[in-house]
């Protein structure tokens, strides 16, 4: 069987023929013939006999060992196996690739010459050492040894190194780019933090200082004629009206910021509250030159909402309007019912809001960076406030808007299905 | 007497400012933004100049 040069796949073909084979008695032959060999008195026979047991026997250890190497789960491990006492073996290196060579290391001299010249890929080598596996009783001076497995190791080391630097190194980069993108975010914020600290001192200074002249002017001048202090009296409430909305929209602002906004929810009309809001900045709309056109319309059904908080919503979109207005005097205000929500409409035709910042203009602190911005005053609070009222009634605030050419803000509110109901049942 | 331009965008304080130099028998114009507030300046050249800075349109700067 050990033919020079015969390559080691074809002698495991070989091996696999003689092993499916029926070339071998089965376990219970081999008992029987064990019997056999008792009683019949024949030396001839029991010689003859014991041969066969013995090819049996080691046949049986090639099935054996065949079965572990081809059924092997870890079929990226090299395998060996032994057969007669020929001292031949076979390797068997499931994936080809992983095994460069695989070495025998020859101990006894005459098991060296057996073997003879070196087979590919076998390579023999003589060695005094004890290294490597034992072949088993057949070959005592046959030992296995898988050099490449060194080399393979040494190899799988060196990957394991460089994936453990790389690993490390992601770390590092991921937890910098962390630590970095933390502290761009706390400049940010620490930058929206003071630029609202000034324009709460400029939002808080200027009603003040309008209140402190009027009342001045009048208490140090008694020829003030009737007409005259009548509006400074007016201004000087309206002055009053606007110091308490932006004073309730930073409180408000803070008990949202702490999770202690309270809302009172009671069952109102909506066209109440949108008018109520009209009214309530009539008067400075009215002194910068702005037409409010306001079309409410009326039957809608009653929802539970807090009065105060929608207003607030409301005003707050139409100081927007006012300030982000531009050139343009006409504000539209609306309340219709689409789709069973009911739907509040500020509708300006000013600056508008470029699209990169309509998603961020109702995160708090943020104003839209533009130069005209600039000389506009404001905390970045507004819509902020509006849009944690709104989503307090379980509503939605959209944003339409395009650069040049005006802004639409939309308050959705859920109606109550019921009252839809009943109002479809009464449409019909 | 003096020839006098307050520029600001607060109306109320636009107002208060120039009702109290009015009463003062000031000569006074009125401008709610910077570019309005530049255009009276070259057509009036007042003496005096009483400017805000955060202004819309043309800043007081």
């Amino acid at each position: 069987m050990l033919d020079a040069g015969l390559h080691h796949q074809e002698i495991l073909a070989q091996v696999r023929r003689t092993v499916n084979g029926e070339r071998w008695p089965s376990p219970a032959a081999v008992y029987l013939a064990r019997d056999l060999v008792r009683t019949l008195d024949a030396p001839d026979v029991e010689a003859r006999l014991a041969v066969l047991l013995h090819e049996t026997e080691q046949a049986e250890a090639l099935q054996r060992n065949s079965a572990r190497l081809l059924t092997s789960a870890n079929r990226d491990e090299p395998g060996w196996m032994t057969h007669g006492d020929l001292a031949w073996l076979v390797s068997v290196t499931p994936s080809p690739g992983r095994l460069d060579e695989l070495v025998v290391v020859v101990r006894a001299r005459e098991a060296l010459a057996s073997l003879s010249t070196a087979q590919r890929p076998l390579r023999l080598a003589s060695a005094t050492e004890a290294a490597g596996e034992a072949l088993g009783e057949s070959f005592p001076g046959l030992r296995l040894v898988l050099p490449a497995q060194d080399a393979q190791n040494s190899r799988s080391r060196q990957a394991f190194f460089v994936f453990g630097l790389l690993l490390a190194l992601t770390f590092t980069l991921l937890a910098g780019y962390l630590l970095w993108r933390d502290v761009q975010r706390d400049l940010r914020l620490a930058e929206m933090r003071s630029q609202f600290v000034s324009s709460v001192t400029h939002e808080l200074k200027t009603p003040l200082t309008a209140i402190r002249m009027f009342t001045e002017t009048l208490r140090l001048d008694d020829d003030v004629d009737r007409q005259t202090r009548s509006e400074y009296l007016d201004t000087i409430l309206h002055e009053t009206d606007r110091l308490s909305r932006f004073v309730d929209n930073v409180l408000d602002f803070g008990n949202i910021e702490r999770g202690k906004k309270i809302y009172r929810f009671e069952t109102l009309r909506l066209d109440a509250v949108v008018e109520g809001a009209a009214r309530a900045i009539q008067y400075p709309l009215e002194r910068a030159g702005f037409a409010l056109d306001v079309a409410v319309e009326r039957g809608l059904p009653p929802l539970a909402a807090d009065s105060d908080a929608l207003q607030q919503a409301i005003l707050n979109l139409l100081t927007n309007a006012m300030k982000y207005s531009g050139d343009s005097r006409r504000i539209r205000l609306g309340l219709d019912r689409q789709n069973g929500d009911a739907r509040i409409q500020v509708v300006d035709q000013g600056v508008g809001i470029a699209p990169a910042d309509q998603g961020r203009v109702l995160e708090r602190f943020y104003r839209a960076p533009t130069p005209e911005n600039e000389h506009i005053p404001g905390a970045g609070l507004g819509l902020t406030l509006v849009a944690h009222i709104v989503s307090a009634h379980g509503g939605a605030v959209e944003i339409d808007s395009r650069l040049g050419a005006g802004s639409t803000v939309t308050i959705r509110l859920p109606l109550p299905e019921s009252d839809r109901a009943t109002h479809s049942r009464s449409d019909r | 007497m003096s020839r006098i331009l307050v520029v600001e965008d607060e109306p109320a304080i636009l107002r208060g400012l120039a009702d109290n130099l009015k009463r003062e028998l000031h000569d006074v114009w009125t401008a709610a933004d910077g570019e309005a507030g530049y255009q009276l300046i070259k057509q009036k050249k007042p003496d005096l100049v009483i400017l805000d800075l955060m202004l819309p349109k043309l800043s007081g700067y």
